[in-house]
């Protein structure tokens, strides 16, 4: 009687069919990955790699960043010890949005108005221009970098804003609302400022 | 892909065709006309202010002829630009450079704006920091490369989406004799690669080495096309001699006032200067003429009129 060849079964064997399962998940993720990059508008993609390395970002989103952990241990120490039995809230949140409103409303708009307007000055407009970007993808480029740096100002300040809402006193419709106008405003601010970097009074005439 | 548009009748290359460009009533460019084919390069030579740039710019989209066409590879710059700017690598005289950027990251936002995705632009970033030696500055800011290695860079992103015409205005401009011997080296791979290069200087000796063929432009006007040698030899009739006469210079003077073939006689001394409009020949008969006369020559220098004077001689100096 002849046997089948059954083959034991072998613990490395199955290791290194696990280690290649996963290698080729994670080329699929990276060619995914790479294929939604490709995607992207090239001005978002250098303009972000730009902002992020940019000492202007460092600064802003530093001081932001210490200046929300100062606020939310003074906040919190000047609502002792009501912050234990009365909603507190309210007064944090107003802290934390000027805290917001400084990078949205003035930082972002105008280092987009900077970037267009040197995009001008220094003649790389131009070399955009023969490239195969329209006008519009280098505009709406520009905007959605502003955007996201818009949400990494958002996101920084996300746990002092969620450490707010815990101490009581608002509801989350209306820190939705809130926090959507001021987001609402910076986008048009900086598309202000897109609009008047061509406009600047060095090139009117 | 059947692309369809504004063809030249002679498909490649470029072509400028009746070209005029007026910003009020200054005319820049004026009914300048004349071909690059396809693989060779082409010297657009002129002073400042001559129209250079303006017909570069015209011919990389970026302007508008007031009257006439340019085409590049067929394609016609008004009616096309799209199509152009596929096949046309630009490099303007400015560097035109990011803050925060690296080289790398450079190239790579240029072959993005061109259209190339994935394995294709990584091909194309190692070709072209490959060709242009800027390998190893790759991850370096581009606010620390020296002028000639900023040059390379912008060559490079010319380069980045494979053009078939390239033009370069005055990319040899402010560098050092090594930088520019290594750019004309790159110009002559380009070039064997079947590249159309258009490249503008205000220096005919820097263009002499590079170029099959060179126009010469002042004032919007093309004073002169052809090769090198040609456009030398068209204007190399005249010669400037210098003799030394040990005997009366005024007899010697005399005689050359009355010959046809001397001009701007200059009397130095015992030096006599003057442009002989003639070939040797008729130069050594001249000087056996002076020797018959009885003027007793003892010192005759005789030389061709540089790049630089055929350039001063076709040109008027009118705008600098």
């Amino acid at each position: 009687m002849t046997a089948a060849f059954q083959p034991e079964a072998n613990p490395t064997s199955t290791d290194t069919d696990l280690a290649s399962k996963w290698i080729r998940r994670l080329q699929f993720a990276e060619a995914k990955c790479q294929s939604i990059g490709d995607a992207l508008n090239p001005i978002l993609v250098k303009e972000t790699r730009q902002a992020l390395k940019s000492r202007q970002f460092l600064v802003t989103f530093s001081l932001l960043l210490i200046a929300s952990f100062g606020w939310s241990v003074a906040g919190s120490l000047m609502l002792m010890p009501s912050i234990y039995y009365s909603p507190s809230a309210p007064t944090l949140l107003v802290g934390y949005y000027f805290l917001l409103a400084v990078p949205m409303l003035f930082v972002v708009p105008l280092a987009a108005y900077r970037s267009l307007a040197a995009e001008i000055d220094d003649g790389t407009l131009e070399l955009l221009r023969v490239t195969t970007l329209s006008p519009m993808q280098i505009v709406v480029g520009k905007l959605c970098s502003a955007m996201l740096q818009m949400m990494l100002y958002f996101v920084a300040l996300i746990p002092c804003v969620a450490y707010a809402y815990s101490l009581r006193g608002t509801d989350l419709p209306s820190l939705i609302v809130l926090l959507g106008i001021v987001l609402l405003a910076a986008v048009q601010l900086t598309i202000v400022g897109l609009f008047l970097a061509p406009m600047a009074t060095g090139r009117a005439g | 892909m059947n692309e369809i548009g504004y063809h030249s009748v002679d498909a490649g290359g470029i072509e400028l065709h009746r070209l005029h460009r007026l910003f009020g009533k200054t005319v820049a460019v004026r009914d300048v006309s004349f071909k690059v084919p396809p693989g060779s390069v082409f010297g657009y030579i002129g002073p400042n202010g001559a129209g250079k740039t303006t017909s570069m710019r015209i011919l990389a989209t970026l302007d508008l002829p007031t009257f006439g066409d340019a085409f590049v590879d067929g394609f016609s710059v008004i009616h096309d630009p799209e199509l152009v700017r596929r096949r046309l690598g630009f490099m303007p005289d400015a560097f035109g450079t990011y803050r925060d950027v690296s080289c790398a990251e450079y190239l790579d936002f240029f072959a993005r704006a061109y259209g190339l995705v994935g394995r294709q632009r990584a091909q194309r970033l190692q070709w072209v920091t490959d060709f242009t030696g800027i390998r190893d500055m790759r991850n370096k800011p581009i606010s620390g490369l020296s002028k000639g290695m900023k040059q390379r860079l912008c060559l490079g992103r010319a380069l980045i989406h494979d053009p078939e015409v390239l033009i370069l205005d005055e990319p040899a401009a402010g560098l050092d004799p090594r930088a520019r011997i290594e750019l004309r080296k790159m110009i002559g791979n380009l070039a064997a690669e079947n590249k159309t290069l258009l490249v503008s200087s205000h220096i005919l000796t820097e263009l002499a080495e590079m170029c099959d063929r060179v126009g010469i432009i002042e004032q919007g006007r093309l004073l002169a096309t052809g090769t090198v040698e040609a456009i030398q030899q068209a204007q190399q009739q005249t010669r400037e001699v210098t003799i030394r006469v040990l005997s009366d210079t005024d007899a010697t003077l005399a005689i050359l006032d009355a010959e046809e073939s001397c001009g701007r006689v200059i009397v130095d001394g015992r030096l006599l200067r003057f442009e002989f409009h003639g070939d040797l020949d008729a130069q050594a008969q001249l000087v056996a003429f002076l020797v018959r006369s009885d003027c007793l020559i003892a010192e005759v220098i005789s030389h061709q009129k540089s790049l630089e004077d055929v350039f001063l001689q076709v040109t008027e100096g009118l705008v600098q």
